[in-house]
């Protein structure tokens, strides 16, 4: 009965304005995801590492800052990257470069420091290197335990609806 | 306006902002570009075989070229850490050219080096790690071959960075087959 008591003295433009507010909200965070994914060449400018492959370096729960230069990859590199058929990226180091002085074409074989062997089963079926087109993010910066949050989010969804409709609560008691 | 949310959500945001800026000014001031001093690499031969041990995933392993380093290290990293630094990644690349005019650079051994272990050390007549060999089957035309020394630090929070601390050629032997 609040909401009708609230529409009945400022009104249904009041609601509008407010609807508006945070839909700007919004949109300005997304725009400055965008703008540093322009800056950066690089589609997602910060992931959360979801695997122990990297211990003790990074820990689930980690949040890693990527960019995606144009230069050759380097060896000793710690890069994200995409096989072909799998959703998840993974984060790694580049262990072997070998790099065409012509077309610059590069061959990479990637390990993480936490495991005893190299990369190539995880990689697709018969596939022995990674290309430049699957490395999607080089990593320069890292925060530890931020991305925590969005890991509880995924996990257990009863807490996103929570959260969710914790906020929906929020915003109806901010229209006084 | 001054409402126990809106107090809440204006408080929660400065100290967001407030904590944004502490972590970019704490990565800028303790970035670790320091010089390791005391660090030498001492290589004590190349050996090269045919045929490595049986890989499942590169069928080529039996027929390939495989070289072994034999290598001393002997060095002190503990003047490297300070409050925002977690480990250390070492690790000795070998870079070398061949006739068909590629690039390669192979890791053949690393290690890390946490905060709270050991720092100095002293390694003798230590082989390599990882399996070296070429993209190609030969390791024959191996020339201008270097062995360096590299350090990455890895801080608690904030950029990584990476020096090459120590270089040394390495001499292949020659291969006749």
């Amino acid at each position: 009965m609040d909401i009708l008591d609230a529409i009945k003295r400022n009104g249904v433009r009041s609601i509008l304005k407010q609807g508006l507010v945070f839909l700007g909200v919004l949109t300005s965070a997304f725009m400055v995801w965008k703008t540093i994914s322009v800056f950066t060449n690089c589609e997602s400018p910060a992931v959360v590492v979801l695997s122990g492959s990297m211990e003790p370096a990074f820990y689930r729960g980690d949040v890693l800052f990527l960019n995606n230069g144009r230069s050759p990859i380097q060896i000793g590199e710690i890069v994200v990257y995409k096989v072909a058929g799998k959703d998840i990226p993974i984060v790694h180091r580049v262990m072997r470069t070998h790099t065409d002085k012509e077309t610059g074409k590069q061959y990479l074989l990637t390990k993480g420091d936490n495991n005893p062997v190299d990369d190539r089963g995880l990689y697709t079926k018969g596939q022995l290197w990674i290309e430049r087109e699957a490395i999607f993010g080089r990593v320069y910066g890292f925060i530890p335990y931020v991305g925590m949050i969005t890991i509880y989010l995924s996990d257990i969804p009863q807490l996103k609806y929570a959260v969710l409709f914790g906020l929906c609560l929020l915003s109806l008691f901010e229209s006084e | 306006m001054n409402k126990p949310i809106s107090r809440i959500s204006s408080v929660a945001s400065f100290s967001v902002t407030v904590f944004m800026f502490l972590v970019l000014a704490i990565s800028i001031i303790t970035a670790n570009y320091q010089k390791v001093e005391d660090v030498k690499v001492n290589v004590q031969g190349v050996t090269v075989s045919k045929g490595g041990p049986y890989d499942y995933y590169d069928k080529t392993s039996s027929k390939a070229d495989f070289a072994r380093v034999k290598f001393d290290i002997n060095t002190d990293l503990s003047k490297l850490f300070n409050w925002n630094t977690k480990q250390l990644f070492i690790y000795l690349m070998v870079e070398y050219d061949n006739t068909k005019n590629v690039d390669n650079k192979v890791i053949i051994w690393d290690r890390i080096i946490k905060r709270n272990g050991r720092k100095k050390f002293n390694l003798k007549k230590t082989l390599n790690k990882y399996l070296f060999r070429d993209f190609s089957l030969s390791l024959r035309d191996v020339k201008d071959a270097n062995l360096t020394f590299v350090v990455e630090r890895i801080p608690v929070m904030g950029f990584f960075t990476s020096r090459a601390e120590y270089s040394t050629k390495l001499d292949f032997p020659e291969i006749k087959n």
